[in-house]
Order: structure tokens, then C-alpha cells, then sequence
């Protein structure tokens, strides 16, 4: 027993992180210092709190900006009563679901019909320890945190069947399955356009992954050269933040619920509190996967001119000498960093928004069909591509590099007008008697 | 749902479908009254196996309000409110149909300006209400923001009407005869601002939608209707011409003053639920094109000018008059401005007005198809009966059978492409 | 309201240059276009004159409607392959079904009334399937029961509703309606 323990913790040792630097000087500026053994558990539960904290924050103020945007994109004003310019609204909305009656059917698998929202909830949240913010803010750094990431995310699939299964509601039902179907589908290629960036990379470590990108490619002085979304993995990015969408079930991949079909699909039935908490689980996934597509494929928490501006133009050595607090350049480096980490993700949040407010929803049939026949084989090719480069370390030649560029726009490019014969060839048929 | 036959061999022997094997049982979902997309309150009792319609009976009458029971109990003038409520989002149609079957029951003469007035009412409304459709059919394919842009241009139209009938929903603005009131000054020169504004607002949606690949794959191929089933569900409107038949009684048999008036009818070749999408937004081009050529021929033009007609003829009568008093004579008959640019026709009064015994049944073409009046005066105050045949009603017919074999999100699809109103079904 | 119409406009100003076409038996109208050429093929039908529209009527007995309507879809000179409406009718005495059917191709109407023979009359369905739904509504409101087709339900009212409400002689006296009871 003793030998278990010690062995856990040599493995927390190796995987959890201590405080920095920087912060011991910090709070010995105020006259605390820090315990030598704050290591283990302690740290990683306070930064998880943090993120957690940050994480709610972030997600309510999200659902405004849902709001806000896709009103923008419609001409309208969206929600400006409550507080300034609106910014409560959420909180009010949120306090009015707190106070709403939790109503349940006599037939409703009571346990299980609570335990739905839970389980929805729990892994979209649990995933934010695995998200670098900053170089430090990051609750674990697991070596295999990418395939953890994909494997807390899934668990919430069985939340919304569970749900859909325990509301004795024909559409929850249908919902339910449509999001099951959907989940198979869209994980596969998922998981495969970041088994390419794995590939390359040679780590699952989600802040290794960010370090490697920051490290420049072919000698380009700009950092955003060398992230994997421009030069190297195009094809991944766009497999990857097609299937996160279908992940988070937003449109055009949201047939789970399906407002015009299935009325709410596995929400129908829920009220209250358990409403909210799908609610806020949809937007924190949505969140944690705009913050992964950051990771994975924008630099994660580096500037686009590669490394800190603070770090380069000495602000924070500046700042800290001005004001004489030991330590205050770290804190100074992870508020850019986290700023970057955000403003990227909004990014990638934003265009989710416009695409809700864009698109149609998809068929369950070509959702599958999409995924099966269009995405997977994509990101075959792609993994394909990326063995090939990984092999003869194209990258480190710009000459090699251009030529497997070629190979690759070449060979995509092919592909892609391939399948989109097989999406036009309706039209064609269509325009075919006006032609003749 | 459960499979229940639990030692199925796991083991798929190719060629053998699935259902032979499993034990599945059906899902009956029943959808409506309420639901979001039944716009309205319909009820679609529908078998679903997995989620492929297997069967679909529509049952109706939710909103039955007794439209036909309620006309035998008032007066003909007094029954007119009521009207807007059989179908409000292009009630111009019903009031039409309406107040022509009285027309012709009676003889009543209508001035030509009225008739010219009551075609830019109706085209105008036969945009609002594609583009009510519009908003919604994308609704129900998922797609939030048309439904927006829709609403925002229709609120552009119910300015135009409120100006000349004060209500934005429920006009009630036709009467036996005549109108309530004429133009405002200005009003055309409204409508033709209406008329150069709102094409690049159509190429807009159309840039959107008519290429979406999600929209075409959606749509294309799906709901096909052909003359066939027209003829056997009485299919109408755009249903039927994006079908290929080019059957519009504005072109075929020509109400109001639609023979002088030049348009095309827009035809589809399928008859799929993207052709329909293609025909209404023709339709609303050629509906503009209707307009603009009715305020060019607008007899009296404005409102302004022919209020300076009467004024001029007023002022004839009053110098004729006061010549009279000189000479004491009788006073000179000053000529009347023309009638056909009056906005009444016949003085009557409206609240006990009856037009004599005899019956009509009269058609307008009107956004969702067909619109019949069957009525039968027998000559006292209050009609004998009022028959709503409603576009609607007939194309509702045609879901259940256009349904099966058909996946139940297409169901949205085909049904929105219907263009069906509830209250016109139940009345 | 329109103002200038109520004034000084007296009720018996109305014209009525339309005198009232009804009751063959004293005026006898002339058969139209569509009743002559019924007649020429030995389908004897009673000519009701024109509407107000101008739409040719014909009233034909429920034993013959079958066969004048098959003759009317199927003749080359008519088409009349678009059935408009069903409409029951009630007339106190006897109730009767007023068909109204078109021709996509003619652009031609014409009006067939069926009288009811104690409320009964052949349903028009093998010849024009569109009858489906118009039947049962015309069932549902006036009770007028249509042999033959093959799905006669309560249409618009619901299934358990007493009585016909659109017949002249119409009580809503159901003790079931809460209204009924004050």
C-alpha cells in the first residue's frame, strides 16, 4: 500500500507542476512565502479552481456573445435591458432557471434523468485541466493529455443518450440516438487530424505541442509561420474545426436537438437547473474545443510574431524594475500569454457563432455521410502526407518543403474536387434539361 | 425500440437485410399539435421506423373557428373583420374573393382605378407572404438568420399598408364595390421606392440559399410532386406550377385587371421541394414587376392629383352655382371626373347592405394556390352560406402520401415547401 | 367604416341587374355548353342556368352523378380533371352537395349540384380522388353521408362531437360543453 502510494506520487511529481518562480517572489514581496512541498495535489486543485472560475466566467459571457453576435448578423440589437449594454443578462437568466420548478414526469427514469445533466456536464469541464492558458496555468500537464482530452470529451455523448433515454420522450429519444450516431461519426476524424499534428509533433502534450510550433519553421522569423494551421497541417485544421463543431453539436451538425425537427431533442424534457447546466455544458464544450484548435493549431499562448511581445520588447523586465517587486515580469509574461490564449479563442468562437448564423442544418444521412465518405478518407491522406514529410524531415528544407506543399495542394485539391462532383452533381442533373 | 430477440446471431450474412433478422418495433411520434414546425397547430400522427416514415395521418381542426357558421349569423358588411382571420398573412386574397362574390351577386360596378388598387394590394401581400415563407422554410431547414432578413422586409410592406388601411395584419380595406378609403398622396411613389429597393434584397437571399450546398442537398430531388398527384390531392399555387403546369388564374382566368398587365409565370421541371423554393422567388420578381407596371397605369395616377380633379370640379360647381344665383337659372351640370378614377363605386349602405338572391363562387390565385368563395345569397341581410375552399386545405392532402418512405427531417422540408397555413385548413 | 358611403345612401338604391336565376321550374333556364353536350350523350341533367360568376351549374340526380361526372373528367371536349370544393349545402328542406370543378387545360369550370337523398349521395372519389378530404369535411358539418368513400371520419370537429353545426336547424345543446351549463 505504501508502495502504491509512493509510486502515485512520483508519477503526480512527474506530471503535476509546482508554483513558479515567480510567484514564490511575488507573495514574498507581501511577506508570505510558500511551502517547499505545496506540490503535489494542492497546486493542481487551486489552478484547476482558477480555470474553473475563469472557465464559468467565460462561458457566461459567451452565451451574450452568442446573443449579441448572432443579432449583429440578423440586424437586430439582442439583449440590452439588463445591466450595461446588457452584460447580465445571462445572470439574470440564469437566476430565473435557478428559481424555476424542476419538473419531472411520473414516467421519467428519475434517477437517470438527473444523472444526464451530470454526466453532460462534468467531462466538458473536467477537460479544462488539461488546456494550457499559460505556460503555467495548466492544472496537469499529462504527457498523454491529448488523448485525455478526447476521452473526457466523449464521456459526455453517454450524458445526452442517458438524458434522451430517461426523459419517456419520443424526440429525447431520437435526439438522443441521432447524438450517439453523430458522436461515432465525428470522433474518428477528430481524432485522426490531431493524430497527424501527434504525428509530427512526436508528443501528446498539449504544451509541447504549443512549444513546438513557437519554435519557427524554415527559418521564417514570424511565429504564426510555423503554426501547424498555416504551413503544415491546412488539411488537419479544417478536418479538426469541421469535426468540433459536429462535436458541440452547434449547426449545421446540431440534429440532437434539432429545434424544427425534434423540438429540443434531448432537452425537451429538462427545466430548471438541469436546462442550464446542458446549457452551460454546450457553450464549455464549445469553449474547451475553441481552446484545443488553439492548442493544437495556433500557437496555443505565444503571440503571432513568434514567442512573448512583452518578452521581446523587454516590457516586462521594464515593468518590473519601474515598480521593484520581484517576480512582477512573470506575471506580466503569463497575462500576455493568456490574453493571446483568449483573444485566439474568441476568434475561433466567433466563427462558430457566424456559422450558426449562416447555415442550414444537415440530414442525418449526409451527416454521416459527410463524415464517412468525405472527412475520414481526407484525413487519411492527410496522416498519409504527414508520415511522408515526418520521414524524410521535408520541413527542414524550404525546397523539399515547397515540394511537398505542392504534392499536397496537388493531392488535396484532387481529392476535394472529387467530392465535390459528388455534392454537384445534383445541380447538374437539374440543369440538364435547360441545357439540351 | 428494444430488440427484443436477444439470440439473433451477431453475424450479418451478406445479402440479408437487417430487418429480417432483428425483431424492431415501430416508433409512433406524434407530432403537433404543438411543435415548432407544424406552423400552426397540425397534428401528424406518424409512423417511424428508425427514422424513415413508414405511415403519416394529418389530423386538423385545431383551429377550427367556424368561419362558414359564423358568416350565416351576420350581416355581409359585418362579417368582413372576420375575414383577415381565415388567413392572415395574405388576407387581401380572402377579402378579395369576398367582396367580388358579393359584386358579382349584386352587379356592383367597380371603378377601374379600385381594381388597380386592389392588384398592388394583393401582389404586395403575395410578398409578404413568400416572404413569411421564405423565413420560415429555412427556419426548418435550420438556418436562423433569413427568418430575420424576411421580417425586416416585410415590415417595409406593412408600412406601405398601414398607410392606406391602418393595419399592419388585418386590412379589412375592401368593399363591396369600392375601397375604404383612397390612396394616400404619396403612396405610389412609396410602393415604386418599395419596388427598386427590394430586388437587391431577393439577388441577396438568393446568394445565399440558391447555391448553399446544404440547402440543395436538401432539397433537390425531395417531395416530388407531379401532375398526377395535383390532380388527385387539388395541389395549387407554386406547388403545382413548380410541377410544370402553368396553371395561374391570374394568366388563365383573369381577375381584377391582370389582363393588361404583362408577366410571365414561373414554372418549375421537377416538382422537388427546391424547384418550389425557385418558383416562389421568381414569383415575388414578377409580382414586383406586376406592381410596377399597375402604378403606371393607375387610372388618375396619385392620390394628390385626383384630389385636384374634385377639388376642380367642386370649384365648376360652386361658380355654376353661384352664376345660378345671378341669373337665376337653373345651375349648369358640371361634368364629373372621370368614375373610373373614383376609389367607390355604387353610394351603398354598407351595414345593411344585401345584394340580391343568387350565388357565385369566385377564385383568386393567391400565394398558396387556389382560393375559392362559394356563396349563396338568398336575398335577405344575411348570406345563406359561405364556402372557404382555402390552398392550404388541399395542399395539406398531399403530405401524408408525399411523406412515405421519406426521412423524418424531411418531413420539415417537404411540409414547409407546402406553404401551408393552418387557419386557411381549419378555417 | 366608409363615411361617404353611409350617408344619404338608402338601402333600395342597390340595383339588381342580376335577377335571380334560380328555381327551374318556373324560369326553366337554357342548358348551357356543358348541358347540352351531357345531353347529347344521353346524360340527362337538370340545367340551373349560370352563376353571378358565370359559371355554368347543372344539378343531376345522385343515381346519374357518377356517370356524369366520369363523362366530364373523361370527355376530350371537357377535362374537368380539377376538383375546386366540395360544399354542402343546406336548404332547410333537403342538403345538398355543390361540386365545383375546373379544367387545367379549358380553363373552364362548372358547378354540379347533387341533392341529397335523406342525406345521402354518392361519393365522387373514384373519379376525383381531391373529393377525399372535402367530403369529410361536408360529412362533418352538415351530415350529409357519401356512399362509397372509403374513409368517412369527423373531419374539422373532434371524433365525439354531437350533431351537425353548419345545418340551419343547428342547437349546440351538447350537455359535455361546459358552457352549456350556465
Amino acid at each position: 500500500m505504501v508502495e502504491l502510494v509512493s509510486v502515485l506520487k512520483t508519477m503526480a511529481v512527474s506530471q503535476v507542476q509546482s508554483y513558479p518562480d515567480w510567484l514564490a517572489q511575488l507573495f514574498g514581496f507581501i511577506g508570505v512565502s510558500l511551502p517547499d512541498d505545496f506540490l503535489l495535489f494542492q497546486w493542481a486543485v487551486i489552478l484547476f479552481t482558477a480555470i474553473a472560475i475563469v472557465g464559468q466566467a467565460a462561458v457566461v459571457f459567451m452565451v451574450l456573445m452568442e446573443r449579441k453576435v448572432l443579432a449583429w448578423l440578423t440586424q437586430r440589437i439582442g439583449p440590452n435591458r439588463v445591466g450595461p449594454f446588457g452584460l447580465l443578462q445571462t445572470l439574470a437568466d440564469g437566476v430565473k432557471l435557478l428559481f424555476k420548478e424542476d419538473i419531472m414526469t411520473r414516467d421519467q427514469d428519475k434517477l437517470l434523468f438527473t444523472l444526464g445533466p451530470a454526466l453532460f456536464f462534468l467531462p466538458c469541464f473536467v477537460v479544462y485541466a488539461l488546456i494550457p492558458f499559460t505556460s503555467e496555468l495548466l492544472a496537469i500537464a499529462l504527457p498523454t493529455g491529448a488523448l485525455l482530452f478526447f476521452a473526457l470529451s466523449s464521456i459526455s455523448v453517454i450524458g445526452i443518450v442517458i438524458s434522451g433515454w430517461a426523459s419517456n420522450n419520443k424526440y429525447s429519444l431520437l435526439g438522443g440516438m441521432r447524438s450517439a450516431a453523430q458522436a461515432i461519426s465525428y470522433e474518428i476524424p477528430l481524432v485522426l487530424a490531431v493524430l497527424a499534428v501527434v504525428l509530427y509533433a512526436g508528443t501528446m502534450n498539449i504544451r509541447d505541442i504549443i512549444e513546438m510550433q513557437n519554435n519557427g519553421a524554415f527559418g521564417f522569423p514570424f511565429g504564426f509561420i510555423s503554426w501547424f494551421s498555416i504551413w503544415l497541417f491546412p488539411l488537419s485544421f479544417i478536418i479538426f474545426f469541421i469535426s468540433s463543431i459536429a462535436e458541440v453539436n452547434r449547426i449545421p451538425f446540431d440534429l440532437p436537438e434539432a429545434e424544427s425537427e425534434l423540438v429540443s431533442g434531448y432537452n425537451t424534457e429538462y427545466t430548471g437547473m438541469k436546462f442550464a447546466t446542458f446549457f452551460l455544458a454546450e457553450y464549455a464544450a464549445l469553449f474547451a474545443m475553441g481552446a484545443l484548435t488553439v492548442c493544437f493549431f495556433f500557437g496555443g499562448y505565444y503571440s503571432p510574431l513568434g514567442g512573448l511581445l512583452s518578452e521581446t520588447l523587454k516590457i516586462d523586465v521594464i515593468l518590473q524594475s519601474l515598480i521593484g517587486i520581484d517576480g512582477f515580469a512573470g506575471l506580466v509574461r503569463q497575462l500576455e500569454m493568456i490574453s493571446w490564449m483568449m483573444l485566439k479563442t474568441y476568434i475561433f468562437i466567433f466563427v462558430a457563432m457566424w456559422i450558426r448564423g449562416s447555415l442550414p442544418r444537415l440530414k442525418p444521412d449526409e451527416l454521416m455521410g459527410f463524415s464517412w465518405k468525405f472527412l475520414i478518407p481526407l484525413s487519411l491522406i492527410n496522416i498519409f502526407m504527414i508520415a511522408i514529410q515526418k520521414y524524410w524531415h521535408v520541413t527542414s528544407d524550404l525546397t523539399f518543403g515547397l515540394a511537398w506543399a505542392a504534392v499536397l495542394v496537388l493531392g488535396v485539391g484532387g481529392f476535394c474536387v472529387m467530392m465535390s462532383r459528388h455534392f454537384t452533381a445534383k445541380l447538374e442533373e437539374r440543369f440538364k434539361p435547360a441545357l439540351t | 425500440m428494444t430488440a427484443t430477440d436477444v439470440t439473433t446471431p451477431q453475424i450479418q450474412i451478406p445479402g440479408v437485410s437487417v430487418e429480417q433478422d432483428t425483431d424492431t418495433e415501430d416508433l409512433v411520434v406524434n407530432i403537433g399539435p404543438q411543435h415548432p414546425s407544424t406552423h400552426g397547430v397540425l397534428r401528424l400522427i406518424t409512423t417511424l421506423n428508425g427514422e424513415v416514415v413508414k405511415e403519416m395521418e394529418a389530423v386538423i381542426g385545431y383551429l377550427h373557428r367556424s368561419k362558414e357558421k359564423m358568416a350565416e349569423g351576420v350581416s355581409y358588411f359585418q362579417y368582413q373583420p372576420t375575414i383577415d382571420r381565415v388567413e392572415y398573412l395574405s388576407s387581401f386574397y380572402d377579402h378579395y374573393a369576398y367582396v367580388t362574390a358579393v359584386e358579382k351577386i349584386a352587379g356592383l360596378k367597380v371603378p377601374k382605378r379600385v381594381e388597380y388598387i386592389r392588384m398592388i394590394t394583393m401582389e404586395l401581400n403575395r410578398i409578404t407572404s413568400h416572404l413569411l415563407w421564405f423565413g420560415t422554410f429555412l427556419l426548418d431547414l435550420g438556418a436562423t438568420s433569413p427568418f430575420f432578413y424576411a421580417f425586416r422586409d416585410r415590415e417595409e410592406i406593412f408600412k406601405i399598408f398601414e398607410d392606406i388601411t391602418g393595419a399592419r395584419m388585418m386590412y379589412n380595406y375592401y368593399r363591396f364595390g369600392g375601397l375604404n378609403n383612397d390612396i394616400t398622396p404619396g403612396w405610389l411613389d412609396k410602393v415604386r421606392y418599395f419596388c427598386d429597393w427590394f430586388p437587391d434584397r431577393l439577388d441577396e437571399y438568393e446568394a445565399i440559399v440558391n447555391k448553399n450546398p446544404i440547402v440543395m442537398d436538401r432539397t433537390i430531388g425531395l417531395g416530388l410532386i407531379d401532375r398526377e398527384l395535383c390532380m388527385k390531392y387539388g395541389v395549387t399555387g407554386p406547388n403545382i406550377r413548380a410541377a410544370g403546369v402553368p396553371m395561374d388564374l391570374r394568366k388563365t382566368n383573369p381577375y381584377c385587371c391582370y389582363d393588361e398587365i404583362e408577366f410571365d409565370v414561373p414554372v418549375g421541371e421537377r416538382g422537388d421541394v427546391y424547384d418550389r423554393y425557385i418558383v416562389r422567388m421568381k414569383e415575388m420578381r414578377e409580382s414586383l414587376r406586376i406592381i410596377r407596371q399597375a402604378i403606371d397605369k393607375i387610372p388618375g395616377g396619385d392620390a394628390a392629383e385626383v384630389e385636384k380633379l374634385r377639388q376642380a370640379v367642386a370649384a365648376k360647381e360652386e361658380a355654376a352655382k353661384a352664376k345660378a344665383k345671378e341669373t337665376g337659372e337653373k345651375p349648369e351640370p358640371v361634368p364629373p371626373i372621370n368614375p373610373d378614377f373614383e376609389f367607390k363605386g355604387q353610394k351603398i349602405n354598407l351595414m345593411t347592405y344585401k345584394p340580391p338572391a343568387g350565388e357565385a363562387y369566385t377564385t383568386v390565385e393567391s400565394p398558396r394556390g387556389l382560393l375559392g368563395c362559394y356563396m349563396i345569397s338568398d336575398g335577405t341581410p344575411k348570406a345563406a352560406r359561405v364556402k372557404w375552399r382555402g390552398a392550404s386545405f388541399s395542399n395539406l392532402a398531399a403530405l401524408p402520401e408525399l411523406m412515405i418512405g421519406q426521412l423524418y427531417p424531411d418531413l420539415m422540408a417537404i411540409f414547409g415547401s407546402l406553404d401551408v397555413i393552418m387557419p386557411e385548413v381549419d378555417r | 367604416m366608409s363615411e361617404p358611403t353611409n350617408e344619404n345612401a338608402p338601402e333600395n338604391k342597390e340595383p339588381a341587374p342580376n335577377p335571380p336565376q334560380e328555381t327551374p321550374e318556373e324560369k326553366g333556364p337554357e342548358p348551357g355548353e356543358f348541358g347540352k353536350l351531357l345531353a347529347e350523350n344521353g346524360l340527362t341533367v337538370d340545367p340551373l342556368g349560370p352563376d353571378a360568376v358565370g359559371v355554368e351549374m347543372i344539378g343531376v340526380a345522385p343515381d346519374k352523378v357518377l356517370d356524369v361526372a366520369k363523362f366530364l373528367r373523361d370527355s376530350q371536349i371537357t377535362k374537368m380533371d380539377f376538383l375546386m370544393s366540395v360544399s354542402g349545402v343546406d336548404h332547410k328542406e333537403y342538403r345538398e352537395s355543390v361540386y365545383h370543378v375546373y379544367s387545367v387545360d379549358t380553363h373552364k369550370s362548372i358547378c354540379i349540384k347533387v341533392k341529397a337523398d335523406n342525406d345521402h349521395v354518392p361519393s365522387l372519389m373514384p373519379v376525383w380522388p381531391a373529393a377525399d378530404w372535402h367530403e369529410r369535411e361536408a360529412f362533418d358539418l352538415f351530415g350529409i353521408i357519401y356512399d362509397g368513400h372509403p374513409d368517412l371520419r369527423r373531419l374539422l370537429m373532434p371524433v365525439d362531437w354531437i350533431g351537425y353545426p353548419l345545418r340551419k336547424d343547428y342547437k349546440q345543446d351538447d350537455p359535455r360543453l361546459v358552457w352549456n351549463e350556465r
